[in-house]
C-alpha cells in the first residue's frame, strides 16, 4: 500500500525526528514568537518523532525562510533532510497514514489558534483516516 | 533558440521561442501552478518500467471521488515518477497517469 500525505504550498510545518517531546514544545513556541504563528499542533508520529503543524497561512518563500531558520537553530539532521526533500518539490509533505509497523500521527499538543491552516489539515486528515479505513475494511471483506 | 516570457491579448501569459534570428518558433501557455491543499500518495512499486519511487499528488474533488483515486492508484502505480492531477481527470482516464504494477512495501521518505 503506498503512503498517504498532507501537501500543501501555504502551511508551515516540521518534520523534527529524534526529538524529545519538551524540545518540540520549545522550539514550536519559540518559533510561534518569533514569527507571529498564532497557533500550532505537535502530532507524534512516533516515539521521538514529532510533526509540528502551525496555523498561521504564509506564502512559499515564507514557509521557506521559517523552516530554514528552524534547521539552522535546531541543527537536527532529520529536519534538514526532510527540508531538503521539500525544496526538490517546492511544496510541503507531512504523513497522514501509517507506514509498514508506524502508526499514523496522533495528536499530543495543541496551542494557541486553530482554525486557519490546522483546521483544514484536521479536515483532510479526517477524510483520509475514514477513506484509508474504508478501503481496508473493504479489502478484508474481498479476502 | 531563446524563450521569453510575453503577454498576450487574447492567451495571457506565454513562453515564446524564437531561434537566433528571431524568427518565431514555438509558443506555449503559462500555466500556473495549483497552490491549494493536495493529497499525496507516494512510495516505491514495481511496474513494466523498472522498480521506482514514485508519488501521486491528487487535488481537487470531494471526499467520494478521493477515495476512489485511492482505490485506483493503489492498484495503477504512477507512469512517471512524480504526477499532480485532478482528482476528475484521473478518474476519468487512470490508465493515461497510470501503469499495471504492485506498490511495495519499501519505504520511502516524503
Amino acid at each position: 500500500m503506498p503512503i498517504v500525505g498532507f501537501t500543501s504550498r501555504t502551511t508551515a510545518m516540521l518534520d523534527l525526528d529524534d526529538m524529545g517531546y519538551h524540545e518540540v514544545k520549545y522550539w514550536s513556541l519559540k518559533m510561534l514568537e518569533k514569527f507571529s504563528l498564532e497557533g500550532f499542533i505537535i502530532l507524534q508520529s512516533s516515539p521521538r518523532h514529532y510533526h509540528v503543524v502551525f496555523d498561521q497561512e504564509a506564502t512559499y518563500e515564507n514557509c521557506v525562510s521559517i523552516i530554514a531558520n528552524v534547521c539552522l537553530e535546531t541543527k537536527n539532521q532529520g529536519l534538514q533532510k526532510w527540508f531538503l526533500l521539500q525544496c526538490i518539490k517546492r511544496e510541503f509533505t507531512l504523513r497522514i497514514s501509517n507506514k509498514g509497523n508506524k502508526p499514523s500521527p496522533k495528536i499530543v499538543f495543541c496551542f494557541g489558534r486553530q482554525n486557519k491552516e490546522i483546521a483544514e489539515y484536521l479536515q483532510y486528515r479526517q477524510m483520509i483516516k475514514e477513506k484509508v479505513k474504508k478501503q481496508k475494511q473493504l479489502k478484508i471483506d474481498f479476502d | 533558440m531563446r524563450s521569453r516570457r510575453e503577454e498576450w491579448k487574447r492567451w495571457g501569459r506565454v513562453e515564446v521561442t524564437r531561434d537566433d534570428k528571431g524568427r518565431f518558433v514555438s509558443w506555449r501557455k503559462i500555466v500556473a501552478a495549483y497552490e491549494g491543499k493536495k493529497i499525496a500518495l507516494y512510495g516505491c512499486c514495481k511496474t513494466r518500467y523498472g522498480t521506482y519511487t514514485a508519488r501521486y499528488e491528487f487535488y481537487g474533488g470531494n471526499g467520494k471521488a478521493l477515495q476512489k483515486c485511492m482505490i485506483v492508484a493503489s492498484r495503477l502505480p504512477p507512469k512517471q515518477r512524480y504526477v499532480t492531477v485532478n482528482v476528475y481527470d484521473f478518474l476519468r482516464n487512470p490508465f493515461k497517469f497510470g501503469t499495471k504494477g504492485y506498490w511495495l512495501e519499501k519505504q520511502t521518505e516524503s
